[in-house]
Parts: structure tokens; C-alpha cells; sequence
């Protein structure tokens, strides 16, 4: 966020809520999807895909104010929110994968959930605090400072770097599981739907993944200017947004999308055949 | 598009998933015995898009019949021809159906299944002792074989026209 010169401010603006728009629409189209089956698995979907878009709507309002004007410390804490609040989907994800693809028995399932939400629990915190802290000049009675390219001296500095692996692993061990499990499962299964709905989940988790590894190279290298930042953030935002579109199409699998990649059945090739040969 | 609902109905082992999977595949496929529900491929046409739901048979998973074929446009009833034992059962559980889980607008067509084995029972008779002449819905009987493919284009031709009419 340091490195947003004022000129190219109003970029970040335009496009990130373009991003979010395309978001919400996801959203809206779980919502729709629970609204017609009304079974725990959609409401836990839906429930993630509005946590990621609420951090969507976030995300571009805290560009908004910065281009605007001065709001003090309320871009700092919506950005907080707005960077923490997907980590909850994941754990909503997780729910949901046990489901349907991972065959994690009640124990696991507790364990992992435990582990995760303190992990979670550990960063948000330091998030949470760092907010009235971050900026030392401008509060002299901060106590530690998440830095990456310029720690200071006078302050216990708390890596970023840290932080963001211990987001990164929980990230990495649930979302690489179900990858590994939803790509094993479409070379057994023999219905071909099932087959594309869960390569549409592996490789939107990749993609997911592979967006994942995109902020961590905004985060970790000092950039000079604010055009390359600005490239990867657009191709980070086009990965996440094209991963939330596969992996809805992979969990949902909507019917119009099922009647566009299901292959036709011996019938309705032959009926097809007679009904020319009648006419 | 609209959607309907068919159901596959019939005793254990009566041959009903391996004519899902024969009007899926066009070829006889070795299936393993339903357990609860399966719903097979859909069937397509043009506005009209046609759910599959394959009943298990045994008789523990009967009692999930009633929910499913209420809301079913149309029913598919399975009897293995050469059952001669289990065919009052089959006729029983047949007019169970008919009288207690669908409504009088439901299209009803009876499979006299696995025709390719000799000494089955005649269609005719087949018909006459399983009271279908007195049924008070639109219905039609084919023998038919998932080996051999004998009458399954036909009779689910007949029965996918009567539901489309009916649409």
C-alpha cells in the first residue's frame, strides 16, 4: 500500500471494484443456488463465497478512501479485515470438503479445525494490534511494527514475512489435500460430469494457489516502482477471480453448465437419428 | 428448459440400473445392487430436460419409494420375466405404487425385463395377470433386454413422447 502514488491510485479503484462486482455476482449466485436446495453443504458455501466477497467489498473500499482523501486509521483497519476475514472462508471450505471429497472422521476434522483457529486466532491478533502500531512516528506509544522493507530500530519488529506464513500453511496443507484428493477421484470415477466438476476444483485450487504465491512475491520484494506491483496485482486479482469461477462451477456444477459439458446419452442420440429419419 | 422427474421402479435384481445404463451407454453394462437412490444421466430434448432417479430394489429401501414418486411425472416399473416366484410380490409392490404413491396424470410404462433368457412368462398373459387392464392410467408394456437391446429404444421412445405430450 506504501508504494500507491497518487496517480495511478485511482487505477487500483476502478479495477478493484470491477473485481469485486464479478465477485458479489458469485456470491449471489450461491446464495440463489442455497436458496433453491436449502442443505447445509450450500449454506456452508455460500457462507465462505460471502466472506470472500465482503473482503472484496473491503479491499476496494480501502482504495477508495485512500484516493479520496485522509480517513485516519479507517483504511488500516479495513484492510485488516479485508486481508484476514478469507482465512475464515477456509476454514468454512475445509467444513465443506469433508463433506464431499476428504474423508477426514470427526477427530481429524476437530484437530485440524482446532490447530487452524489458533493459528488464525495468534495472526488476526497481531493484525488486530499492529493497526495502532504500524505507523511508529505517528504513535510513539507503539510497542512493535509489522515491517518488511523497513524495520525499525526502536521497536520489536514482527516479520510480516512470519505472519504470512502461518496464513500461507493452513492455506497450503487444506487446499494442496483437497487437490491431491478431487484429482484422485476424477481418474477413478467413470461419469464424466463428475469427472470435469472435480478437474474444475483441482485446477481452481491451483490457480487459487498459484495467486497465493503472487502475494507473497508483492509482499517479500521491495519493489521501485509502483507499475510492476500494479501488474501482478492485476493478474493476482484475474487467478482469484477465475479459481472462485472453477471452483463454483466444480462444487455446484449449475445445470446450465452441466447440460453445456455432459455428453450426449445413447438415447438421445438415437432419438435424435429416428426423429430425422420420420421427417 | 423444463425439468421432470421419472422414477425406476421394481424389485431387487430385476434388471432396472442396467437399463439406466443401457439408455445411457447403449450397451449392457454389469452393475452392482442400488443402494438407496441413484440418479442417472439426464435425457434431453429440446425443452425438456428429464431426471432419472433409479430406485434400489431390496426391500429396505422401499420405504424411500413414496417420497420419490410423488413428485415423479412418470414411472417406470421393472419385472424380470423369468421371476416367476416373486411375481405376485412384483404385481403387489406394483399396486402399491399405482394406488397410494402417484397421481392419475402419471405415465406409466412396464419393462417384462431380460428377454434374451428362454422360458419367460408371455406378454400377454404378463398383462392380463398383473391386472395392467384395468389400470386407470396411460401405460404400455414391452419385453425388453439389456444384452440384446431388444424394445429399450421403443419403449422408453413411447414413454419419453407420452411425457413430453404431456408437458
Amino acid at each position: 500500500m506504501a508504494l500507491i502514488e497518487p496517480g495511478i491510485t485511482w487505477t487500483y479503484v476502478v479495477l478493484s471494484w470491477l473485481t469485486t462486482t464479478f465477485t458479489i455476482g458469485l456470491v449471489g449466485a450461491l446464495f440463489n443456488n442455497f436458496l433453491r436446495k436449502k442443505t447445509t453443504g450450500t449454506l456452508i458455501l455460500f457462507s465462505s463465497y460471502f466472506i470472500i466477497g465482503i473482503s472484496a467489498v473491503l479491499g476496494a473500499l480501502v482504495y477508495t478512501l485512500q484516493a479520496i482523501g485522509d480517513f485516519g486509521k479507517m483504511p488500516s483497519i479495513l484492510q485488516t479485515i479485508s486481508t484476514l476475514a478469507p482465512q475464515i472462508g477456509l476454514l468454512l471450505i475445509y467444513i465443506f470438503a469433508c463433506r464431499h471429497i476428504l474423508k477426514d472422521n470427526e477427530v481429524v476434522k476437530a484437530v485440524t479445525l482446532m490447530i487452524i483457529s489458533f493459528i488464525l486466532g495468534f495472526v488476526f491478533t497481531i493484525y488486530i494490534l499492529a493497526v495502532y502500531g504500524i505507523i511508529p512516528q505517528t504513535n510513539p506509544d507503539a510497542w512493535f511494527t509489522l515491517s518488511t522493507n523497513n524495520p525499525t530500530q526502536d521497536l520489536e519488529n514482527i516479520s510480516i514475512s512470519i505472519l504470512a506464513v502461518l496464513l500461507i500453511a493452513p492455506q497450503l496443507y487444506i487446499n494442496l489435500r483437497i487437490y491431491i484428493r478431487a484429482f484422485i477421484l476424477s481418474r477413478r470415477t467413470d461419469k464424466e460430469i463428475r469427472k470435469r466438476g472435480l478437474l474444475l476444483i483441482a485446477w481452481g485450487l491451483v490457480i487459487y494457489m498459484f495467486a497465493g504465491f503472487i502475494i507473497s512475491m508483492e509482499i517479500a520484494i521491495p519493489w521501485e516502482t509502483s507499475i510492476i506491483p500494479l501488474v501482478f496485482w492485476i493478474i493476482r486479482k484475474l487467478a482469484f477471480i477465475t479459481s472462485y469461477v472453477f471452483l463454483y462451477l466444480g462444487w455446484i456444477m449449475p445445470d446450465w453448465f452441466r447440460r453445456r459439458i455432459r455428453s450426449k446419452t445413447w438415447f438421445e442420440m438415437r432419438y435424435k437419428e429416428v426423429s430425422r429419419f420420420v421427417q | 428448459m423444463k425439468e421432470i422427474d421419472i422414477t425406476i421402479c421394481g424389485l431387487a435384481n430385476a434388471g432396472k440400473t442396467t437399463i439406466v445404463k443401457y439408455l445411457e451407454t447403449g450397451r449392457f453394462v454389469e452393475t452392482q445392487p442400488t443402494m438407496g437412490i441413484n440418479r442417472g444421466e439426464s435425457i434431453q430434448f429440446e425443452k425438456l430436460e428429464i431426471n432419472i432417479f433409479d430406485l434400489g430394489g431390496q426391500e429396505d429401501f422401499q420405504v424411500l419409494w413414496p417420497e420419490v414418486n410423488e413428485k415423479s411425472d412418470g414411472v417406470v416399473f421393472v419385472v424380470d420375466k423369468n421371476d416367476y416366484m416373486n411375481f405376485e410380490s412384483a404385481r403387489d409392490t406394483f399396486h402399491d405404487i399405482i394406488n397410494t404413491q402417484i397421481y392419475k396424470d402419471v405415465v406409466v410404462l412396464l419393462l417384462l425385463h431380460k428377454s434374451d433368457l428362454p422360458n419367460g412368462m408371455e406378454r400377454n398373459r404378463f398383462i392380463k395377470e398383473f391386472g395392467l387392464l384395468e389400470l386407470p392410467y396411460k401405460w404400455a408394456c414391452y419385453e425388453t433386454s439389456a444384452k440384446t437391446g431388444e424394445n429399450i429404444f421403443e419403449g422408453f421412445r413411447w414413454f419419453f413422447d407420452q411425457l413430453k405430450d404431456e408437458v
